[in-house]
């Protein structure tokens, strides 16, 4: 059996891994392939902070909720062993604030320590008046995904660097799955209305005495259009922009003082910070997940397809959970059409 | 009236943390700060710096907080300022744990049981300098000198504020690169600790009793590893940078008080702050400001004229 993996951020590396964990044992043989036009570090997940955190409600999502709290175990998981490290995945805490009081998020099970802050902490943070302190997980695109990679590698998985124009091409050359991986490209292969670019600007400086992150909301606004600081293993992020619809990916000076000033505000001490670099990014951004099959028809013969594309500014945080949650999809497509085969 | 000469010898936090507030608070006094040793030679500069909160068996339980909270008030307000890095003081956040199983467990430390806070850190190295540019916006004033009694200042100093440590109790602490560490760890019995600072990671420790060596012992930095990659096992992977031994200051009690000492003919008033062991960081400012309330006293009992 071929499955074509189309994308190789966070989503596509992680699905093909389920795959493999999966049914490798199962399906023989089962031949894995990622094909893509960026690769690591050159994708939306690179550019990424890095922080696993859900936005903080989600309107009945209840699946994504889960996914999430999955995607937190799975990592927690790693670090009882040294390779957690050059996974990118270690632990911060930090605290999320609030101009007024709001009902406690959705990943308020799925962190660990959640509480809410104290008079003393929310006196650190003039402007805000509630919020929560919790320890959650760092987990690094630019060290994760190298991770994924060589893992995929090393099982024989292999990759192409190369655009592909339609799903048509690949089934065209044998591929018996093809799992859509594409993020806020997935509109080039099938046209997606509810799949808009939540554009993002970060700035990254280098300021090694911030050990906690810093996340604040503005309810007016939404979600990360105000200021947050994320420090990292190395470098710090500090953004706090989203434009829906705008799909420019080059830096923009103004989105920077916005940034910057904000951020200074939230944070005195980052005036002494030395300014790294600055990024830009396009969040796939849709109302909910697309994680689904598709069965398409191409002629006279079909092609089957599993969607898993759209998520916005959580992919890292949610990716684990829907890699399995995929893999578990494939698995219906093996079982419909390979029954007699497989045992 | 003329100005009121005080001495503080040592340059340690204890030393520093005196002097400025003696000499921010009081102009009437000219402050010089005379030491042997300055930072990064001192046992100051070999502290991690976390705040922590210590108990003292003779000193009464409200001075003890009190000198907890001023520090941790203090600093609190530096680390939350456009200084905090020049200064080196930040927020630390982490977990202290114990190997006794209680009967309710934490999930994440399947093996332990702990606490969550939040405190400080103050890192020495660019805290004492920090302090010193301080001291001067201030009028005071620093000399290098050995000073091997007080005899030798009686003739030029009116007062004398003893901030003079000296260790006894020895311990041995590494500093390792782990950028990716966020939170300190420690275990409750004061052994074994990981505190992630600025630009390394200070892994210890060791306290024995009794061992005046002043060299770094391998036996021992295998063992804070091998206790510390327990605890946090991606230690593995980092790096150490340098391996530091010196000795703590301990004592029963620190030793904030005044006396009035006869040296070469005068009658000398002298404060103590001396004798914070292990909570040098943690207890500098709340017992300097003691230290001053100490000097107001002596300022107050000197006789208006009685200078030389």
């Amino acid at each position: 059996m071929r499955v074509a993996v189309i994308g190789a951020g966070v989503i596509g590396l992680s699905t093909a891994q389920s795959i493999y964990e999966q049914y490798h044992s199962i399906i023989s043989p089962l031949t894995i392939e990622v094909y893509a036009d960026r690769f690591t570090p050159l994708t939306t997940s690179d550019g990424a902070a890095g922080f696993w955190q859900p936005y903080l409600y989600d309107k009945g999502n209840v699946q994504e909720t889960k996914w999430n709290k999955e995607t937190f175990d799975y990592l927690l998981s790693f670090l009882s062993s040294s390779e957690s490290i050059k996974m990118g995945i270690f632990l911060q805490s930090g605290y999320n604030l609030c101009t007024e009081p709001a009902p406690d998020p959705s990943f308020k099970d799925a962190v660990l320590g959640f509480r809410q802050l104290t008079e003393r902490e929310l006196k650190m943070f003039p402007g805000f008046t509630y919020g929560w302190f919790n320890t959650a997980l760092m987990v690094e695109g630019k060290s994760y995904l190298p991770w994924l990679m060589d893992w995929l590698q090393k099982r024989g998985v292999k990759f192409y660097h190369r655009k592909i124009e339609s799903f048509k091409e690949l089934a065209e050359t044998g591929a018996d799955v093809i799992i859509n991986c594409t993020g806020i490209r997935s509109g080039e292969l099938q046209p997606d209305p509810d799949l808009k670019p939540g554009r993002g600007q970060i700035v990254k400086v280098d300021a090694p005495w911030l050990k906690h992150w810093i996340i604040t909301h503005n309810f007016t606004t939404g979600v990360y259009s105000s200021p947050y600081i994320i420090p990292g293993s190395r470098l710090v992020t500090v953004g706090g922009i989203f434009q829906l619809g705008n799909w420019s990916e080059q830096n923009n000076s103004v989105d920077h003082k916005t940034i910057w000033e904000s951020a200074c505000r939230l944070e005195p001490s980052l005036k002494h910070a030395r300014i790294v670099e600055d990024w830009s990014g396009l969040r796939p951004v849709r109302s909910k997940v697309r994680l689904e099959r598709e069965t398409i028809q191409s002629g006279a013969s079909t092609i089957e397809v599993i969607h898993n594309y759209g998520h916005g500014g959580f992919g890292l945080t949610i990716h684990r959970g829907c890699a399995q949650e995929a893999a578990r999809l494939f698995g219906q497509i093996v079982l419909h059409e390979h029954s007699m085969k497989v045992w | 009236m003329k100005t009121v000469r005080v001495a503080v010898v040592g340059a340690g936090v204890i030393g520093f943390s005196t002097a400025v507030c003696i000499a921010e608070a009081l102009p009437s006094c000219s402050v010089t700060l005379l030491a042997d040793k300055f930072s990064p030679d001192t046992t100051s500069d070999g502290a991690a710096g976390i705040l922590f909160a210590a108990k003292f068996p003779d000193i009464p339980l409200e001075r003890q907080k009190r000198w907890f909270k001023d520090s941790f008030e203090h600093l609190l307000a530096i680390a939350q300022s456009q200084h905090s890095p020049e200064a080196g003081v930040m927020l630390s956040s982490g977990w202290q744990i114990f190997k006794e199983v209680p009967a309710d467990k934490k999930p994440f430390w399947s093996e332990f049981f702990g606490q969550a806070f939040t405190t400080i850190k103050c890192e020495c190295t660019s805290y004492l300098p920090w302090l010193e540019k301080r001291l001067s916006l201030s009028g005071g004033q620093v000399q290098q000198r050995r000073v091997t009694s007080l005899d030798e200042l009686s003739s030029s100093y009116d007062i004398i504020v003893n901030c003079s440590g000296l260790g006894s109790k020895i311990g041995q602490v590494l500093k390792v690169v782990a950028p990716w560490l966020q939170h300190f760890i420690r275990d409750g019995d004061g052994k074994t600790y990981i505190y992630p600072g600025i630009h390394s990671v200070t892994v210890g420790g060791t306290r024995q009793e009794g061992d005046w060596r002043l060299q770094v012992d391998e036996g021992d930095t295998e063992s804070i590893l091998e206790r510390c990659i327990r605890l946090e096992p991606s230690l593995r992977e980092a790096k150490v940078l340098s391996k530091w031994v010196g000795l703590r200051p301990s004592r029963r009690n620190p030793r904030v008080e005044r006396e009035v000492v006869q040296l070469q003919g005068r009658r000398v008033p002298v404060v103590h702050n001396y004798g914070h062991g292990g909570w040098g960081v943690t207890l500098a400012w709340g017992t300097a400001l003691d230290a001053l309330g100490l000097v107001r006293n002596c300022l107050r009992e000197m006789p208006p004229q009685a200078k030389l």
